[in-house]
């Protein structure tokens, strides 16, 4: 998709003299006159929290404010043992790795089923499963707390983890993803005497990466964005994740803003390092699901 | 295709299939259809602070919600921030796309990323950062305002300005997602069309407002119904910077529901409310569906 | 001024001591038919060793759980006393627990109610105790202070103590006492050509200091009052102007409205005023520790995190309108013991040093919680602390004289979120401040009536 830049750049590389008045000059001229601005506003406060989490105590309202000038670690110090949030990264962790493995599992076994296996009343269980991407998780949510309540799961990863299992929208993208795959290879394994259990895990899986990545990648940030349903569900400080510790320190740390800066950078920085270490997968996984399935 | 094999196959596939559904199916049964089968069972009951058995009072829920002022202004407040959040994220997000698939454009990955960055941070530590940004008083946004000798407002605690605040953080988190879709399909129509458009000496305004728009029309519908129902579930963000405040000018429907059924425990009515969101994403998912398939969103 | 202040401290006592409670609140703290007083005279010889509980069971120390909200360094503080505590009683493991914010907190103890998953003890503000008391949830504590000889109940102050009983038993004690104030900051003053030394004491002189301190090209205001978020925050700083008008908030037996009144209008209107933008803006809480508030009312806790401020600041009696009285808002945390612990005796233990004087008077020397038991109130040790160390404690000290206490009702919760909801729109200018309290006259009735 993103093949077009380099064979223009190399036709374009002129010598230096007429690079100055060349075209793309001019237009990259006008192009970042625009998007440096728009870069500097959307990175705003990206910019205020650093600066802000590096400041000193009570000072969070002078200058400088979008370049650090000191650096006073100590309020990553303060934050890190105002809050217990290396036990907030291990839950998070936990609950993600494991959400994403089971949207991952079971999501390619059910989507294996509607791919390639025939049987009566397929299409209808398929608009069924694909039904539950219409209700939004407040519609269930009193419920499930119910149901929670009932199994007495309070204050433990099965509350977290388990009612978030399986995502329809996962299911779909795999689906389509095995629907591509070539039958020749479906036929060949088979012809061999391969199990559909195999045939899954060996053929159709690996052949499918691409999208089990970006089932992946997405489920994770899912998990670590996740607010209201841990907020409810872990009243525990030991049981918290990261966006719902984050919320408990910033009520301990009301008006302590530095700290709060330090807190924010915490929360933040891995979805950022995980984006872009794979923002390649992500973007190019991004324009494929947004597009029409 | 083996036809005299299909018959015994088909009944293979069939315990096959049942069995890889099996866990998907125990998932989804527990988690989402007895759930959404029992909030439509309890929004016809009264039940304050669980006390058992919740009692029995017909449509009463219904009544009292559509005289509650407080929930038609959720629904104002939240239809406002849909509309503000999707039509602003989509109208950047398409000129940026046009920017950034500039041929001549240098750094390409570089403003993708930096673009998309928002997309990936976390609501609850951006809507911290968003409340000091915003404070009115030491506030970034409102120090730059004094240095050029106006007066900003209260952003958070003004009637008036707090929910295009909120708004606001909705939109820095989403420009980056319609930006990358609108790339992918821009990138899609082939450049002879603007070729043959510069032949015709057709300005670049005018090959944008004559191709490239009615061209990503498709897109843009799929960007506006993912819009509309991911911004309609706002919560988190309200919770934190707001709580629904100042007097109800943020409260979305989420805080409604969240304040009715979490912090008063009126579990009827909240299912009430409950429904009242199923209703309505339902029917926006459907004509999603119907219009441009079955896309969704990371948020 | 040493001799002063230790003669007004001895009044301030011997007022709190005398005071009634509230006529709402059921003042009898000795339940007198004690209705269950179970195994009192069979088991004292766990219970009465003066000293640490029997060390015979050292195996596996039991675990409870501690919640509470308080922040900040008061935080690092409970902390150090649950260490010491843990440290002297190995059969006992105390887990605190920091929870959110002020309404988080309370979402959180009540779906711990629902859940099962209830810490086993709990430090909460006294006007939840109505409420989870009528819940259900709580422990009567009589059976566990009767038979305990260590225990002197008389000790605590009747005006807090007595607010935690109900139906002639006691679900709670008193472990954090407070009440607000007006902190002024001194450099502020001093920047605006106002004496540095003179804080405003009526509301007129707060206005117009207030105007005058007010900086808006630096961000500055005058005087900070709490406007949101909705909830208890601005009904518990509002009925502080509404007292000091001379108002009333619920009626005698707390089953009407009872604020609007000339009184309630004349607070209601005193404020919005300064809101519209004479010395005041709408914001959120906190300009005043950012430096760019002069005023505000906050509890005497503020000792906890005030002390090493970047600023020279006074505490000074909350201002009255002419020819008004100073008055303020009895604020604090009670300790709570769930029904639902599995080891009421080991809770019970911890209440009894968390509440104890020598705890108390460690943690009020910390934090600047007031007093809650005579053993501290009336200690050499703490009265010299307070001429010392922190003089600026005197205001708040006095300030228990003329202060009053929220209603105790069950209802409470409610009563304030429908209460603040509609006062909200005064002080934002969305409504006329009659029309907000008509407002909440009917939402604060409607929400009585449930």
């Amino acid at each position: 998709m993103n093949t077009v830049l380099p064979t223009e750049a190399t036709q374009l590389s002129n010598p230096r003299l007429s690079f100055l008045s060349s075209r793309k000059f001019r237009t990259n001229l006008l192009l970042l006159l625009v998007l440096i601005p728009v870069a500097l506003v959307i990175m705003t406060p990206y910019l205020w929290m650093i600066t802000g989490s590096l400041k000193h105590r009570g000072t969070i309202g002078e200058p400088p404010y979008l370049f650090p000038v000191t650096f006073d670690f100590s309020n990553y110090l303060k934050a890190w043992e105002g809050a217990p949030f290396a036990r907030y990264f291990l839950n998070t962790a936990i609950v993600a790795i494991t959400v994403v493995l089971s949207r991952v599992i079971i999501g390619s076994m059910a989507a294996y089923a509607f791919a390639v296996l025939k049987f009566k009343g397929r299409d209808l269980l398929f608009m069924l499963y694909l039904s539950t991407m219409m209700i939004p998780f407040y519609a269930v949510v009193i419920p499930t707390y119910l149901i929670i309540k009932d199994l007495a799961w309070f204050n433990s990863f099965q509350a977290l983890i388990v009612p978030r299992m399986v995502d329809a929208f996962a299911i779909l993208l795999l689906r389509q993803a095995f629907i591509a795959v070539p039958k020749d290879y479906l036929d060949a394994a088979r012809i061999d005497g391969a199990s559909h259990w195999r045939i899954l895990w060996r053929i159709i899986f690996p052949m499918s990466r691409p999208t089990v990545l970006t089932v992946a990648i997405f489920s994770f940030l899912f998990i670590w964005n996740d607010f209201l349903w841990p907020l409810l569900v872990a009243n525990d400080t030991n049981m918290r994740l990261i966006q719902t510790g984050l919320q408990a320190f910033s009520g301990r740390y009301l008006t302590e803003w530095t700290y709060w800066m330090a807190g924010t950078m915490m929360a933040t920085l891995p979805p950022i390092l995980l984006f872009l270490a794979a923002q390649k997968q992500f973007i190019s996984g991004l324009s494929r699901t947004g597009l029409r399935a | 295709m083996q036809s005299s094999l299909s018959g015994k196959r088909q009944w293979k596939d069939a315990w096959v299939a049942l069995l890889f559904l099996l866990p998907s199916l125990v998932l989804f049964a527990v988690f989402s259809f007895y759930p959404m089968v029992s909030a439509i069972r309890l929004s016809f009951f009264k039940w304050d602070n669980l006390a058992f058995p919740p009692v029995f009072n017909g449509i009463t829920n219904y009544i009292q919600l559509f005289h509650n002022d407080r929930f038609w202004n959720s629904l104002r407040v939240t239809f406002e921030y849909m509309l503000g959040v999707t039509s602003t994220s989509i109208g950047f997000g398409l000129i940026l796309a046009v920017f950034l698939n500039n041929r001549y454009l240098v750094w390409k990955s570089l403003w993708r990323v930096l673009f998309f960055l928002p997309t990936v941070s976390p609501t609850i530590a951006a809507a911290m950062v968003w409340i000091l940004l915003f404070n009115p008083t030491f506030g970034y946004v409102n120090t730059l305002f004094r240095q050029i000798g106006i007066q900003g407002p209260n952003w958070l605690s003004s009637t008036a300005w707090a929910l295009p605040t909120v708004m606001s953080l909705g939109i820095w988190r989403r420009v980056g997602f319609t930006v990358i879709v609108y790339l992918a399909a821009l990138q899609a129509i082939p450049n002879e069309y603007y070729e043959s458009a510069q032949v015709d000496g057709a300005s670049s305004w005018r090959s944008f407002l004559h191709i490239t728009v009615p061209l990503v029309v498709p897109t843009t519908l799929m960007l506006i119904t993912l819009g509309l129902i991911d911004s309609f579930l706002v919560f988190d963000q309200v919770l934190v910077m707001t709580r629904g405040g100042p007097a109800g000018a943020t409260e979305v429907i989420g805080q409604f529901l969240y304040s009715d059924a979490f912090t008063l425990f009126k579990m009827g009515t909240g299912s009430a409310i409950a429904v009242v969101t199923l209703v309505i994403i339902a029917s926006l998912t459907l004509l999603q569906w119907r219009t441009v398939g079955f896309g969704r969103s990371v948020e | 001024m040493k001799t002063k202040i230790l003669v007004l401290f001895v009044l301030v006592s011997t007022f709190v001591l005398a005071a009634c409670a509230p006529a709402q609140v059921a003042q009898n703290p000795q339940p007198a038919a004690p209705t269950s007083p179970p195994a009192q005279p069979t088991t004292p010889p766990i219970a009465v060793p003066t000293q640490a509980p029997a060390p015979t069971q050292v195996s596996a120390p039991v675990e409870i759980t501690f919640w509470h909200q308080y922040d900040k360094a008061n935080a690092d503080m409970i902390q150090e006393l649950v260490d010491a505590f843990n440290q002297t009683h190995p059969n006992i493991k105390v887990n605190a627990v920091i929870q959110p914010s002020y309404d988080e907190y309370k979402t959180l103890i009540q779906t711990s109610i629902l859940s099962g998953t209830s810490p086993d003890i709990a430090a909460v503000d006294l006007v939840w105790v109505p409420g989870l008391v009528a819940s259900n949830a709580l422990e009567p504590l009589d059976s566990y202070i009767q038979p305990d000889s260590s225990f002197d109940l008389a000790d605590f102050y009747p005006l807090l103590a007595g607010y935690d009983v109900m139906g002639g038993k006691r679900y709670a004690l008193p472990v954090s006492a407070n009440n607000m104030q007006l902190i002024w900051n001194k450099d502020l003053f001093a920047k605006a050509g106002l004496d540095p030394e003179t804080p405003p004491k009526t509301w007129n002189e707060m206005q117009t200091m207030s105007e005058k301190c007010s900086d808006p090209a630096n961000g500055v205001i005058g005087f900070e009052f709490y406007t949101q978020p909705t909830g208890e925050g601005i009904t518990w700083q509002f009925q502080v102007w509404l007292w000091a008008a001379g108002g009333q908030f619920l009626n005698a037996d707390n089953t009407k409205a009872a604020f609007n009144t000339p009184e309630g209008l004349k607070a209601l209107t005193y404020v919005s005023n300064m809101l519209a933008g004479h010395g005041s803006v709408p914001g959120p809480w906190g300009a005043f520790g950012d430096q760019k508030a002069c005023m505000q009312l906050d509890g005497s806790w503020l000792f906890g995190y005030r002390k090493d401020a970047p600023f020279q600041w006074g505490i000074a009696a909350v201002p009255y309108p002419e020819g008004g009285q100073t008055t303020s808002n009895i604020g604090g945390e009670h300790l709570i013991m769930f029904q639902s612990s599995k080891n009421k005796a080991a809770v019970w233990e911890f209440m009894k040093y968390m509440t104890s004087a020598d705890v108390q008077l460690k943690w009020d020397e910390a934090t600047g919680f007031l007093p809650v038991r005579k053993a501290v109130g009336d200690n050499p040790e703490y009265l010299k602390w307070i001429n010392d160390t922190e003089p600026r404690m005197l205001p708040f000290a006095q300030g228990m004289q003329t202060a009053h206490s929220r209603p105790a009702t069950p209802l409470y919760t409610q009563v304030s979120d429908a209460f603040s909801r509609e006062i909200q729109t005064a002080m934002l200018g969305q409504a006329t401040p009659q029309e907000a309290l008509d407002s909440a006259e009917k939402a604060v009735n409607e929400a009585l009536s449930q």
